[in-house]
């Protein structure tokens, strides 16, 4: 209880010269972090987590944990550190525009959800029974590559190189966004209206 | 003398509350939410720590996206909330007032009426997600996705017109046809 309390205490006496002040903590935080490279720690930790899920999961190398995280740490630090090294790609940038904009997409999405829901008390129960096709899958794989562009995480492919292809115009990427929102309400029609 | 609430916000904004500390937790909670959910990594309990790596480093992306890709949320989000909440509050006050005039157990009724036709609860669903997309342009949020800003030409707005004309269109033709096959 007082361990707590007094661990409470210090971070409070530590964060009140910035509250008094009213300064923004975060922006020399977060500057300072991006200069350490903490990012790239960030980003190799996360690209471990989600590889030795993977390989965990699928058992493709069987279940020995050694051999699964050997070869996530391998290739994670090779994804968040070799990589960009070699080809001067900042992974870091092109990762947070992705996630950024994907939580922006999640957030519309659970609005969407929560609006229906005023009219559907168990939700959650209705939508597994109605959207039981894997045609949901594939409008989610193609909204996660609308999202690859984007970002501009697809100049991944083309890193280190010069850019053959010219970068679309803003025009061309909108109209590509609502031909694409178009053909996913197409989706979502055809799934739930197919339905006997 | 200046409001108290006031005080506090214009403090804790200018502390950075609004632009860093909300949108990671936010998005830490959304991401782990859905992991724990989909169960996408195994079960939950098995994949406490896989779950909350990924989620947390998603959050702390979004959390130094002002700052590593230029993206500032904090207004943009605050009106996708405000706007969001007057959205909520415009159904809800819709559905009271058909409250008036149908049966008492109005959620039962709902739930008889159009708990089991699919086609109905796809409407529903469009019709949120076209809701908050409109939110989305309404409150900024494209800025994320086109951070040097928007200068869209007549032809693509017409362009766009047209493809929301024919959603609206083969959104209707489904809620008939479906309508007319279950007679």
């Amino acid at each position: 209880m007082f361990k707590k309390l007094g661990v409470f205490l210090t971070i409070l006496l530590m964060l009140l010269p910035s509250i008094i002040f009213a300064q923004n903590v975060f922006d020399p935080v977060i500057e300072k972090l991006k200069n350490l490279g903490f990012f790239d720690i960030l980003l190799f930790f996360g690209f471990l987590a989600l590889i030795f899920a993977i390989l965990t999961k699928s058992k493709i190398l069987g279940d020995n944990v050694v051999i699964n995280g050997l070869l996530s740490i391998v290739l994670s630090f090779g994804f968040a550190f070799i990589f960009p090294y070699l080809t001067g790609f900042n992974l870091v940038t092109s990762t947070t525009k992705f996630v950024t904009q994907a939580a922006v997409i999640l957030l519309v999405f659970l609005f969407g959800l929560i609006a229906a829901s005023i009219f559907y008390p168990d939700m959650t129960k209705t939508l597994t029974t109605v959207f039981s096709s894997p045609t949901m899958i594939i409008v989610m794989v193609i909204f996660g590559i609308v999202l690859f562009v984007t970002s501009g995480t697809i100049t991944v492919f083309w890193a280190g190189k010069e850019p053959s292809i010219p970068s679309p115009t803003t025009d061309v990427v909108i109209l590509i966004i609502a031909l694409f929102i178009f053909v996913m309400m197409l989706f979502i029609a055809g799934v739930v209206g197919g339905r006997k | 003398m200046a409001n108290p609430f006031e005080l506090v916000i214009l403090k804790l904004q200018a502390l950075g509350f609004y632009g860093f500390l909300l949108p990671f937790i936010l998005v830490a909670a959304i991401i782990y939410g859905l992991l724990r959910k989909s169960q996408l990594f195994g079960p939950p309990e098995k994949n406490v720590s896989i779950n909350a790596v990924v989620a947390l480093v998603a959050s702390f992306m979004v959390w130094a996206s002002p700052i590593i890709a230029g993206i500032s949320i904090e207004e943009h989000l605050a009106k996708f909330f405000v706007q969001s909440m007057v959205a909520t509050l415009v159904l809800m006050i819709a559905i009271l007032m058909a409250g008036m005039v149908l049966p008492t157990d109005l959620p039962k009724f709902i739930g008889e009426k159009f708990g089991t036709k699919p086609s109905y609860i796809g409407v529903f669903i469009v019709a949120g997600i076209i809701i908050g997309l409109t939110l989305l342009v309404t409150s900024g949020l494209t800025g994320v996705f086109f951070p040097e800003g928007i200068v869209i030409s007549e032809d693509v707005l017409v362009g766009v017109g047209t493809i929301i004309a024919l959603l609206i269109v083969v959104g209707l033709i489904v809620v008939f046809t479906s309508r007319e096959g279950k007679k």
